[in-house]
């Protein structure tokens, strides 16, 4: 944990010395147009990357974000931390820790390191929608518990490609948000039970509509992958997320994550608490 | 016999399935030209609308960097009629292209955001429902790329 906010400092520092000469604070995006850090750290909603930029940093402004969440399963519980970089909603660097919490007393952690790019578009500007490749390198901390499931790899790299679009005057007049990825990834659980040395496609998709300007409410999916001897069941939630101001936001959601290492039925209540600086 | 009928009530429920969503995408669809002009409260509501904002750019010093020169009486008039043409109302725009007013501004993408912001704060202070305001920005985010980096 200690580790992950170091680094995420570092990385701070080191993109303030890369010449971000201006001083602002990075608020020069609209209200809610960061998303929200999702589980693994890269902003989006809560279970996806969305092609959003964390922070709410416009060009020539850098921003911070940090998030913590809490999925709370009927067997299992997830719990996440994570920092975010934003540099002229262009990049984001994300460092996350996540840390799965089996009954008993087991548990599995993995720390994350992202990194995204805004490649073309605007979310909300012109009509071509934002466009984004987001790498995930995923590495497990607990090796010997892998090895003792017959895992021999515990680091994985994902590669996610994902388009996003607001309309403004979308559904029922309300501001709506539309995002889908394209994700080649060969973790199992996200990572959480190590990686295969195959990789495959997986698609993941939300939407999200504004009631006004300080809700958000939406739906997410995530494909799952079907390795061999780890039955993996499709993620799915339905969040209300909360915008009071720039500084805060906050998400509450029900999440359907299916069987998950055998156990079946995993729903449950995830929480997130994030402030941007 | 049987069969015969069977396939005339599947056409007899296709029938009524179509004029049904004729009939519903008719009343949506049904708006007159000027629809968001009248929801906008026409001219008076308009001419308010205009003097919010101008309370909110000049209390905002972020925004109003790029009107120290501006006599606001002139862009209120402007305003008014580019805000009147796009949603439909009975104005012509006097004023000089989007591009040419901003010339030389190097408005960057976050102060057209500032702006943004102080017109939803405007909307906001007038009583513009939510749909209202978010048709009107939907018309304003198109001017964007003729504002931004001119």
């Amino acid at each position: 944990m200690l580790r992950q906010v170091a680094i995420g400092t570092i990385l701070g520092f080191a993109a303030a010395c890369v010449g971000v000469s201006s001083a602002n604070a990075g608020d020069g995006k609209l209200r809610g147009t960061s998303g929200l850090l999702s589980i693994e750290g890269s902003a989006g909603g809560g279970l996806t990357p969305w092609a959003v930029l964390g922070s709410y940093a416009e060009a020539e402004q850098t921003g911070i974000s940090a998030s913590v969440a809490n999925v709370n399963l009927r067997d299992y519980q997830l719990r996440t931390a994570a920092l975010a970089f934003g540099v002229g909603n262009r990049v984001e660097f994300a460092a996350s820790y996540q840390r799965f919490e089996l009954p008993g007393s087991a548990q599995l952690s993995q720390n994350i390191f992202a990194a995204k790019l805004r490649v073309a578009g605007d979310l909300i500007y012109g009509r071509a929608p934002q466009l984004a490749i987001t790498l995930q390198h995923k590495r497990h901390q607990d090796t010997d518990v892998l090895n003792s499931l017959g895992v021999q790899q515990s680091t994985g790299t994902d590669v996610v490609f994902s388009a996003a679009k607001l309309w403004i005057d979308g559904a029922f007049n309300r501001n709506t948000l539309v995002n889908f990825n394209l994700r080649r990834s060969s973790a199992q659980e996200t990572g959480l039970l190590g990686f295969n040395g195959d990789a495959k496609w997986l698609a993941e998709g939300a939407v999200a509509i504004l009631p006004n300007r300080y809700w958000a409410i939406g739906a997410e999916f995530r494909q799952k992958p079907d390795f061999d001897g780890f039955q993996e069941s499709h993620w799915r939630d339905a969040f209300i997320a909360w915008f009071p101001k720039k500084g805060v936001s906050a998400a509450l959601a029900y999440v359907d994550l299916g069987t998950i290492a055998a156990r079946k039925n995993q729903t449950g209540v995830f929480i997130t608490l994030q402030a941007n600086f | 016999m049987k069969n015969q009928f069977r396939i005339a009530a599947s056409r007899f429920k296709k029938t009524l399935l179509v004029s049904f969503i004729l009939l519903v995408s008719a009343c949506v669809n049904q708006k007159q030209p000027d629809e968001l002009y009248q929801e906008l409260g026409a001219q008076a509501g308009v001419a308010r609308l205009v003097d919010a904002l101008i309370v909110e750019i000049k209390a905002n010093p972020r925004v109003m960097i790029f009107f120290q020169d501006t006599q606001f009486d002139y862009f209120r008039d402007r305003l008014i009629e580019d805000i009147c043409v796009r949603s439909g109302g009975p104005c012509t725009y006097q004023g000089l292209s989007m591009a040419d007013a901003h010339s030389g501004m190097a408005i960057r993408e976050s102060e057209f955001n500032y702006f943004v912001e102080d017109t939803q704060k405007a909307m906001q202070a007038v009583g513009l429902k939510t749909s209202t305001q978010n048709k009107l920005l939907a018309l304003l985010a198109l001017e964007r790329s003729e504002v931004i980096r001119q």
